[in-house]
Formats: structure tokens, C-alpha cells, sequence
């Protein structure tokens, strides 16, 4: 005989299974959309990465860090992704430059305590930044190597503002919140990226 | 107060320039070698992977329940003592317990020689 205790705990259970299994395919498709959502940020976050370092190993830690970083909000709406993992990524180079900055400071310490501090070599420091020019004046237009030295000689802020603002299209008040400064010192970063940009690729033009 | 130079818009703006350098961007990421794509590929999989990794599967019953376990072994074990006391309570025991022992043999050995003396006292005694 079936009472209606049983009735209410077999009822019970089953609407706990099916909460559960909707649970199940709400995560399943949350890990989708984040896979998805990942893929096609990722080659994007280590080119910005990239310049940022200029070291891959560096560019791809950083991109993994960050990638560990934006799967802790997967419970988050998607729309939200996106900004979070900027605003993750930029955290992530301006911890790469503290740490640099540090590192090369001890680095110089030790090798003036040491006393070894060998002179630069002039022709090392001025490798890169003319190795292409002859042929990409022949050719009359702005290559992307050109751009991306440029966009590498930027300043860290302006490179982040200029590539966040003019690639990623974000807007000036989402940039500076990624970017966790004021809107003001967004578009003094921007402007200033473009003006020294269009300065160094004023070379290239025709 | 001092004001800052104001740039005009178009010129800090320049959409021609921004245009290309974003063409460039784009282009950029097509020359990421297949090593680096692969590896970010991996990447990504190891984060997903850590979300759902076991204990972020959890529930709040299975988490309550993993934390009392982890108090009762702690408790148990604030009442156990730690092994160096115990090895040190059974050395203690054993030397304890040895050292009656020890006293017995050496009682039974002194034993042994008046009981030897006793015999040769005997011997004596039976050939006079």
C-alpha cells in the first residue's frame, strides 16, 4: 500500500535527482561556453602578453595564470567574462613588471657589489629596431612586425590602454575599469600611445 | 592650477592608424607558432580541468561532513599520544619491566654460587 508519506519522500527524491541532473547540465554547458569562451580569447591574450614581456615562456605563464584566474568566476553570467579576464591579464603583466623591475634591480646590486658590471655593447642595443625598414619602405606600408615594435616600445600603461581601448574595443570606462585607474588616465594613456605610434611608423609611410 | 595640453580628438584618436595596428594585431595571431598554440590549447584544458576537479564538486553536506571527519581525527588525535612519546612510553615500559628481571638473574646467579659452595662444602665434608 502506498501512503502518502512514501508518495511525498518518493516525490522528494525524485525532484532532488532532477535538480541535481539540471545541475549537472547547467555545469556541463558552463564548462562549454568557458572552453569556447577561452579558445578564443587565449591567442589574443598572449600576443598582448607577448608584447608586454617580450619573452613567450613569460607571455605563456602568464596567459595560463590567467586562464586559472577566470575559472574561479565560471558561476558568473558570460557576459561578465570577458572583462574579468582582461582586468586578470592586465594584473598579471603589471605583476610580471613589478617583479622584473625588482628582479634587474638585484641583479644590478650584485653586480656592482661584485664589481663586474660589463659595459653595453652599442651594437647589441641597436639591433631590432631598424632591421626591416629598408624593405618595408620599398613596399610603402605599415607591416605588422613594424606595429608590433612600435606597440612593444610603448610604455606598459599606454601599451595596455592602446590595446585594450583600440583592439579589444572596449569602451574608455570598461578599459579603466580593466584597467583599475580613472577614465581620465585612460584617454591621457590612449592619446599618448597613438601620438608616439604615429610618430614611430611615420617612417614606414610612403 | 595648471591645465594639461588638451590633444584634439582626431589627432589622438587617428581611426586610420588604430584601424591598421589592429590589422596588424590580428594578423599577428596567425603567426603564433603551432608549439605555442598547442600549449595554450593544454592550458586551457588543465584550467577546466581544475574546476572541476574533485573537491570543487563538493557539496555543502559533503563539505560538513569532510570537516567533521577532520575535527574527530584532530580531536583523536590530541588524545593520542604523538609517536615520539609513545616510542619513548615503551622504552620507558620495557626498561621498567626489565629491571626486575635483571635483578632476579643476578639474585639467581648469586644463588647459583652458594649453591656451588654449599656442594663443594658437601664434597668436602662426605671425603673427610
Amino acid at each position: 500500500m502506498i501512503t502518502d508519506t512514501h508518495l511525498d519522500t518518493s516525490s522528494t527524491g525524485y525532484f532532488r535527482q532532477l535538480e541535481q541532473t539540471e545541475r549537472d547540465v547547467t555545469s556541463v554547458q558552463r564548462h562549454n561556453a568557458m572552453n569556447h569562451f577561452l579558445s578564443s580569447v587565449e591567442k589574443r591574450a598572449f600576443r598582448m602578453a607577448d608584447i608586454a614581456t617580450r619573452n613567450r615562456d613569460d607571455a605563456l605563464e602568464i596567459v595560463q595564470e590567467t586562464m586559472l584566474g577566470l575559472q574561479r568566476y565560471i558561476e558568473r553570467p558570460e557576459n561578465e567574462w570577458k572583462p574579468l579576464f582582461y582586468s586578470i591579464l592586465q594584473r598579471r603583466i603589471n605583476d610580471w613588471h613589478r617583479h622584473n623591475m625588482v628582479r634587474n634591480k638585484v641583479i644590478a646590486t650584485v653586480q656592482w657589489l661584485k664589481g663586474k658590471q660589463e659595459p653595453v655593447d652599442p651594437i647589441d642595443t641597436a639591433q631590432a629596431q631598424s632591421s626591416c625598414q629598408p624593405l618595408q619602405r620599398l613596399e610603402g606600408e605599415l607591416s605588422t612586425h613594424a606595429i608590433i615594435d612600435a606597440l612593444k616600445s610603448l610604455p606598459a600603461r599606454q601599451q595596455q590602454a592602446f590595446m585594450l581601448r583600440g583592439w579589444e574595443g572596449f569602451s574608455v570606462k570598461e578599459t579603466a575599469s580593466i584597467m583599475s585607474c580613472s577614465e581620465g588616465s585612460i584617454k591621457t594613456h590612449y592619446s599618448r600611445a597613438v601620438h608616439s605610434m604615429r610618430g614611430q611608423l611615420e617612417a614606414f609611410k610612403p | 592650477m595648471s591645465e594639461k595640453p588638451q590633444i584634439p580628438d582626431q589627432q589622438s584618436h587617428d581611426p586610420l592608424l588604430v584601424q591598421q595596428a589592429s590589422a596588424a594585431l590580428d594578423d599577428s595571431l596567425n603567426e603564433i607558432d603551432a608549439a605555442t598554440r598547442s600549449k595554450l590549447n593544454q592550458m586551457r584544458h588543465r584550467a577546466l580541468e581544475k574546476k572541476t576537479s574533485a573537491w570543487q564538486r563538493m557539496n555543502l553536506s559533503q563539505w560538513g561532513a569532510a570537516a567533521a571527519c577532520t575535527l574527530a581525527v584532530t580531536l583523536w588525535l590530541g588524545q593520542t599520544p604523538n609517536p615520539t612519546e609513545l616510542s619513548n612510553g615503551v622504552e620507558a615500559s620495557l626498561a621498567d619491566t626489565s629491571m626486575p628481571l635483571l635483578q632476579e638473574d643476578l639474585e639467581m646467579l648469586e644463588d647459583l654460587d652458594m649453591l656451588f659452595w654449599l656442594a663443594e662444602i658437601k664434597d668436602a665434608n662426605d671425603v673427610g
